[in-house]
């Protein structure tokens, strides 16, 4: 992701990096934004490590659509490996 | 990289098709084009047999798949029994029954095949992270195409609308073929925003190859109707309407392949992200 695009908080930028190689780069941004408001409440710019299991929680459904249930598991998996869970 | 080179499928399997239909002679050339229709057929239903497969099953876009792929199932079980062999065997009536009974059935497949494709953004929850101009912006394109849709399927419609009215029971067929004509061609709306929001990423591709199957029909449905209402013999116009059939029938296949290499990425032990 580059500079202008980032939220300035390294765990969202990291989730939306690796959204990305699926969705794209505005759409995994998007995503991370949107399904950090629903499931937490508030903005992608405020997400800590704690939060990560409710925000996967909350792409999950979206992932099982776009990529099925087992290979949703995979990616939700690299994310929490990328972040050290 | 690997599914923009899917692209060469279609052109491929099109190029081809033109160019047999283009060189044999006049006698061959309509069994050349009825084997180049069902060959496109078959390629469509491997091409959503394979997206299937890559899914679980109950998965949605494993549903989606395998709906479209009924759809050209029934056509080619259409065709069969509109074959010599199969049609000898039965009356007039029971042909036209069971005829009148696929089409119609393959159309509400495809209708509902390509709804559940181009409704998988929404399925996702993102329509909820459009912006109110992202939202003005996709119904804009989807009454463009609503248009488009109309504007080539209306006077096949009315024909055949005339026809049952004058008491041909057998335009209910060709009705309903329309009406999931139009259906289907409105929904190119929905797969082109869908893809044009996932650009960048590997899902991309799937939803592109379907928008430029879906666009093929539409011009292939717009020439044929051409075709059809001007009475035109000439070769080369039907061997170019026959093209654009196969040519959205070898998308179909290529979107397939590129969907199952898309939801596969997962399975590469380490790719870096962006």
């Amino acid at each position: 992701m580059t500079e202008g695009t980032a939220t300035g908080n390294a765990i969202a930028d990291r989730i939306a990096a690796r959204l990305a190689l699926y969705l794209g780069p505005h759409t995994g941004r998007v995503a991370v934004k949107t399904f950090s408001i629903k499931a937490l409440g508030r903005g992608p710019e405020t997400l800590t490590l704690e939060d990560v299991p409710a925000l996967q929680a909350a792409l999950r459904p979206m992932l099982r659509t776009f990529v099925g249930r087992s290979q949703c598991e995979i990616v939700l998996q690299q994310i929490a490996r990328e972040l050290g869970l | 990289m690997k599914q923009r080179l899917l692209l060469a499928v279609p052109v491929l399997f099109t190029v081809a098709l033109v160019l047999v239909a283009g060189v044999v002679g006049d006698s061959a050339r309509p069994t050349t084009l009825a084997i180049g229709n069902e060959a496109g057929k078959v390629i469509a239903l491997v091409g959503c047999f394979i997206a299937v497969l890559v899914f679980e099953r109950g998965d949605y876009l494993s549903r989606a798949w395998s709906t479209t792929g009924l759809c050209y199932l029934l056509l080619i079980v259409n065709d069969a029994v509109g074959a010599a062999p199969v049609a000898s065997r039965m009356s007039v009536h029971e042909m036209g029954a069971a005829q009148g009974a696929l089409v119609v059935a393959a159309n509400v497949a495809s209708v509902v095949g390509t709804w559940m494709l181009a409704r998988a953004w929404s399925f996702a929850g993102l329509e909820d992270s459009e912006d109110d101009d992202a939202r003005v912006r996709r119904r804009v394109v989807f009454a463009g195409t609503i248009a488009a849709a109309l504007a080539i399927t209306a006077w096949p419609l009315v024909h055949d609308v005339r026809d049952l009215a004058s008491g041909h029971l057998d335009a209910i067929i060709s009705i309903a073929s329309d009406v999931g004509d139009a259906i289907c061609l409105a929904l190119v709306a929905p797969l082109l925003l869908t893809a044009l929001a996932l650009r960048g990423g590997v899902l991309l591709w799937p939803w592109a190859m379907l928008t430029a199957s879906g666009l093929a029909w539409l011009v292939y449905d717009a020439t044929s109707g051409v075709v059809d209402a001007l009475d035109i013999t000439s070769t080369g116009w039907v061997v170019f309407a026959e093209g654009l059939r196969a040519l959205a029938c070898a998308l179909t296949l290529s979107a397939g392949l590129a969907q199952r290499i898309a939801v596969r990425f997962a399975d590469q032990p380490d790719v870096p992200a962006a």
